[in-house]
Parts: structure tokens; C-alpha cells; sequence
């Protein structure tokens, strides 16, 4: 069926007019993922939506009108909890765990009638850039089998780029779903801080995780998150401004608008298709009434060890409840904390392990000062460099990543190589700015390449103008794939 | 400098007993990330203010009862429940101990 090969609201259209069942949709994604994932693996585990499908595909026989997604597949990083349904967070450490609650953002795709095909690979606990921190083996770039499919969120993207669904949910807390989107391919949105509920995100660093769509097309990318975003009583930090109709906002005229290329992201380590790509792509945006024009983010260089002081801190504090006594791995022992200490060793990666000691220590005594709160204080520049840019121009434009899908096993043999894997997303992470990363021309060796569009706190609207007309440039393309 | 008794501090703190030979490589890997890291010490921060979140007011919600997870709910992913309770190993006699 070509339809999965297309958008989310395409596919929502031929549903609600019965043009296709939801069950043809459901049998047909269920057999596209056991014909392509054998050797992607973007999947950790399925689930059948043939019941779901079914009562949506009566529901519409009886005349009743169907939700925005209706009969949409939509995959879901596995750090989202879903009820009775595995939730690992790519961790040994919850290998089994049946959540009993679905995570806001769960509850909010099923009450708009998508279907949900199941929960996609990812570094241990978000903690990765590559996929390669995965307990359970990496997914694979499905542009290009011995390369990574990016990270953390590497199983959302590659299960888009492939088309085993037409999008999916990731998370994003220093980068995780705008550079999978770039090495694959996909539409990838990073929402500004708040606009979407984390009631059941498994936790990594609570001051910069935020949930958001990875998707075929720039609109799709928008409804999803028109589904998604908004207040809810069970995350204090989610805002409480109604969101603005995103859907609606990539049809906006993007005359006018001023885009700011900021020189720190253009450095010597940009890697010179990715430059050449982003620059046409830039150029394309200022041949169709954008103003472009130059900005200086001087704190930009500092934003790597700002953000895994911060948050790795934070994820020491958020990991201390994995102690094997709730749920989760439980290792044998005679005292209570031998039971903490030994289920926590064997539960958790070696990543995972380096994190909790580092943010330990920046939180420790006589380290404090020095590192978090230092810190804390260079993340202010950081976002007081935002600020300042946009009193100049509406977005920002850069390159999501400063290379292309980077080779398996060519990074993970030092921690710090992957860190810097990170450095043109992480600013905007620590600003809590929305993000997307948008396809634009691929490499020469044929790979894709994103551009990076950063907005104003909560003016996401502007973004999905900005990535709309990139793609009217730049078409999706689903990945070539070895297997039918 | 991370030394291996730095690393093991820590990690008794993070209630991690780490394996013998994960020691070395990590404090390895450590003393490379902070080394890293210490170029934040080069930013002037004079007069700034320690940035925590972008929302910087939590709005919570009302506090009023509202039913939650069953009994049975809470202790079904638990690796071992003793009548309706977490099973653990025994650590009063130790805190006793500790206190004496």
C-alpha cells in the first residue's frame, strides 16, 4: 500500500473517508515491520492494533466523527509508559517492567484514534547520541546500514525514515530527536520547554527533556503535535498557554521573515557537505522573501560542558529511584544496601554508570560551586545570547548536526567524541527554545543532511512556516531499503 | 585529577558497587570529561543568575484527592512483596547497630 509511504494527514483523510480500513493500515504496517525491522531493528517490542482498528473502522460505519490521527501509525520511543505494554527504556534495568499507566502523550494519540505499533530502540536511558548505548544492540541507519541511525531516539527515526510508520514520538533533552532526524532523513521537532506534558517520560534531566513528533512530513510533524502539546495537571511544568494551531501555521507566508545565521555553528569542525547543504538550503529560504542576515551566539562554545554538568546532575537524581526494590532488576543480597548497590551495577550500562558517577560528583561537596552551579550561571549566558539574537530576527538557522550519520563503533570507544557529537543541539536545549530539524539536500554520498531551525520561546508556529517551505524544496524521501 | 578512590567515594554515594576491574576505565573516562568540563572556569559569571529552568513558576494543581494506583497496582512490578508490603532484606538490626 503506497499510503504508508506518505503523510500523516493524507493518511488520516483516507480514513475518515474510507478510502482504506484502519485494519488494512494496521495489517499492512504490522507486515512492513517484520519484513524491514529484522535487520533495522528500530523496534523493541510490537503491539497489535487489529482491535483498535477495528472499532475505529466502525466507529466510522456508525457515522461518528474520528479523531485528527485516525488510523495514523505512531510509533513510541520506548521511554514513554504505556499500560500493559513493555517499557524499557532501552535500559536491563527495566527489562520486563509492565507500566500500569499510559504517559499523557499515550492517552492523548489513542483518544485521537491513532494506532500505536509499538515502542522503538534507544540509548539507555536517553543517554546517547548514537543508539550504540542500547541494552538491547543498536538500531541501524536504514540510509546506510553500517552507520548509525543517531541518537537517542534512533529507533523513532529510523522506523519513519524506513516508513514502518508514518511518525513517531521521541525525546529530545540535549538533541535526541533532532539529530536522529537529521541522519535519517524525517521531520524532527523539539517543542519549546513545557509545551508538552512529561506525566510518564521515563526521566533523564528534568530541567531540558521535552516530548516531541519525528515525522514524514513538516505538517504531519504539526498535527501530531497539535494532538500532543498543551497543559496538564500532572507535570507542574507544562505550560499553560493554549498552543496556537501548528497545523494551520506551516501554510504561513514566510515572506519577511528574518532568519539569523550565527558564524559559532559554521566552524572548522563542520564537516563540508553539511555546510554546502545547509547553506543552499539557507539560500532556498532568502529566495522566497526570508531576510538572512548574520548573529553572534558567543557562549555557544561553552554549551557541551555546560550541558553534561547539568545534566547528568540531574540525571543522578532522577536514576536514584532504580533501586530494585519497587520494580526493575533486583540483584540478590543480604543487606539493603548491597541490594541497591549490586541491582543498580548490574542493571545499568557502562554510560549510564559514567553519567550517575559524573553528575554525582558536580553535586558533591567542595565540587558544587565549581561545576553545577558554574554552570548554571553559563547556561543563563547561553540563553541571554537567544534573547538577544531574536530581538534581531524571528529564527535562527544552522546545521542540526555537524556531520552526517556518523559509522557504528566509530565513537563509542570515547565518551568525549560522542559528547561533541552534540554541540549544535544543545544549545537550544539549554535555552528551552523549540527546535526542528527539516531534510535539505543530502551529501553527495547520498545522505541526508538537516537543517536546524531554532524559534522563540513558544513560537514554534514560525518554525513549522520556515521548515514548510524548506520542504517545498526539499520533498520527503523515504530511505532506500534493502528488503520490501 | 580523578584518582580510583575519588571514583569509589562516588559511587557510594550514588548507591552504585561498582566491579573491580570497571573502576580504572571510569576513572579514566571521568578525568577526561572533567578536564573537559573545567573550561567553564574560564567564563566570567560575574553578577549572573544561576539559570535552573525556562518555566520558572510550576503551576500545581489543586490538592485534592483523587483516586491513584490500586494496592495491588503499586506492587505488581515489584521483584518481591510480602504480605501487601516491598520485601527487603533485613537493615533495622544494622541501623540499630549503627546507633549504638
Amino acid at each position: 500500500m503506497d499510503l504508508l509511504d506518505g503523510s500523516v494527514i493524507a493518511l488520516a483523510d483516507a480514513v475518515r473517508t474510507g478510502k482504506v480500513s484502519a485494519v488494512e493500515i494496521a495489517r499492512t504496517t504490522e507486515s512492513r515491520i517484520t519484513v524491514r525491522d529484522g535487520a533495522l531493528h528500530a523496534f523493541l517490542s510490537t503491539s497489535a492494533m487489529q482491535d483498535d482498528a477495528r472499532t475505529i473502522d466502525e466507529r466510522r460505519a456508525r457515522g461518528e466523527t474520528l479523531g485528527s490521527l485516525a488510523g495514523v501509525p505512531i510509533a513510541l520511543k520506548d521511554a514513554l509508559c504505556t499500560r500493559h505494554a513493555p517499557t524499557t527504556a532501552g535500559s536491563k534495568f527495566l527489562d520486563g517492567y509492565i507500566p500500569p499507566y499510559d504517559a499523557t502523550v499515550v492517552s492523548r494519540l489513542r483518544a485521537a484514534d491513532a494506532l500505536l505499533p509499538g515502542k522503538t530502540n534507544m540509548d539507555e536511558f536517553a543517554m546517547g547520541s548514537s543508539n550504540e548505548n542500547s541494552a538491547y544492540g543498536p538500531c541501524l541507519n536504514p540510509w546506510d546500514e553500517t552507520r548509525t541511525p543517531g541518537g537517542s531516539s534512533g529507533g523513532s527515526a529510523t522506523a519513519v525514515a524506513a516508513r514502518m510508520t508514518t511518525a513517531a514520538l521521541g525525546s529530545d533533552t540535549g538533541g535526541s530527536i533532532r539529530q536522529p532526524a537529521s541522519f535519517t532523513g524525517v521531520v524532527g521537532v523539539k517543542p519549546t520547554y513545557g509545551r508538552v506534558s512529561r506525566y510518564g517520560l521515563v526521566a533523564f534531566a528534568s530541567s531540558l527533556d521535552q516530548i516531541g513528533p519525528l515525522a514524514t512530513d513538516v505538517r504531519g510533524a504539526a498535527r501530531v503535535l497539535d494532538v500532543i502539546a498543551g497543559h496538564d495537571p500532572r507535570d507542574a511544568t507544562s505550560l499553560t498557554a493554549t498552543s496556537p494551531n501548528f497545523e494551520a501555521a506551516c501554510e504561513r507566508d514566510v515572506r519577511g521573515l528574518r532568519i539569523g545565521v550565527p558564524d559559532e555553528y559554521f566552524g572548522d569542525g563542520l564537516d563540508a557537505d553539511v555546510r554546502t547543504s545547509v547553506q543552499v538550503a539557507i539560500a532556498a529560504l532568502e529566495t522566497r522573501g526570508c531576510h538572512v542576515e548574520r548573529v553572534r551566539l558567543p557562549h555557544t562554545r561553552f554549551a557541551i560542558a555546560t550541558y553534561y554538568v547539568i545534566a547528568t546532575a540531574e540525571a543522578s537524581s532522577n536514576l536514584a529511584r532504580y533501586d530494585g526494590v519497587r520494580f526493575g532488576h533486583r540483584a540478590e543480597a543480604t543487606d539493603l544496601q548491597s541490594l541497591y548497590g549490586k541491582s543498580r551495577d548490574a542493571g545499568f550500562g557502562r554510560e549510564v554508570k559514567r553519567r550517575i558517577l559524573l553528575g554525582t560528583l558536580v553535586l558533591s561537596a567542595g565540587y558544587f560551586d565549581a561545576y553545577y552551579l558554574k554552570a548554571q550561571k553559563v547556561r543563563a549566558l547561553v540563553a541571554r545570547d537567544f534573547d538577544q539574537a531574536f530581538e534581531k530576527v524571528d529564527a535562527i538557522a544552522c546545521p542540526t548536526s555537524g556531520t552526517p550519520a556518523f559509522a557504528l563503533g566509530e565513537r563509542t570507544s570515547d565518551p568525549l567524541a560522542m559528547y561533541l557529537s552534540d554541540a549544535c543541539t544543545l544549545p537550544a536545549s539549554l535555552a528551552g527554545l523549540p527546535a526542528i530539524s527539516v531534510p535539505c539536500g543530502p551529501t553527495p554520498a547520498d545522505l541526508p543532511v538537516g537543517l536546524q531551525l531554532i524559534g522563540r520561546a513558544e513560537d514554534e508556529a514560525t518554525l513549522f512556516a520556515l521548515a514548510a517551505a524548506c520542504e517545498r524544496v526539499y520533498p520527503p524521501k523515504p530511505a532506500r531499503t534493502e528488503s520490501a | 585529577m580523578i584518582t580510583r578512590d575519588m571514583v569509589l567515594h562516588v559511587a557510594e554515594l550514588a548507591s552504585l558497587s561498582l566491579r573491580d576491574d570497571e573502576v580504572d576505565a571510569l576513572a579514566k573516562d571521568l578525568a577526561k570529561i572533567v578536564e573537559y568540563v573545567d573550561q567553564l572556569s574560564a567564563v566570567d559569571t560575574e553578577g549572573v543568575v544561576a539559570y535552573s529552568q525556562r518555566t520558572e513558576t510550576c503551576v500545581l494543581r489543586a490538592d485534592e484527592p483523587a483516586p491513584g494506583l490500586t494496592h495491588e497496582q503499586a506492587l505488581a512490578q515489584a521483584p518481591r512483596s510480602v504480605d501487601g508490603g516491598f520485601a527487603v532484606p533485613p537493615f533495622a538490626s544494622a541501623l540499630v547497630h549503627e546507633r549504638s
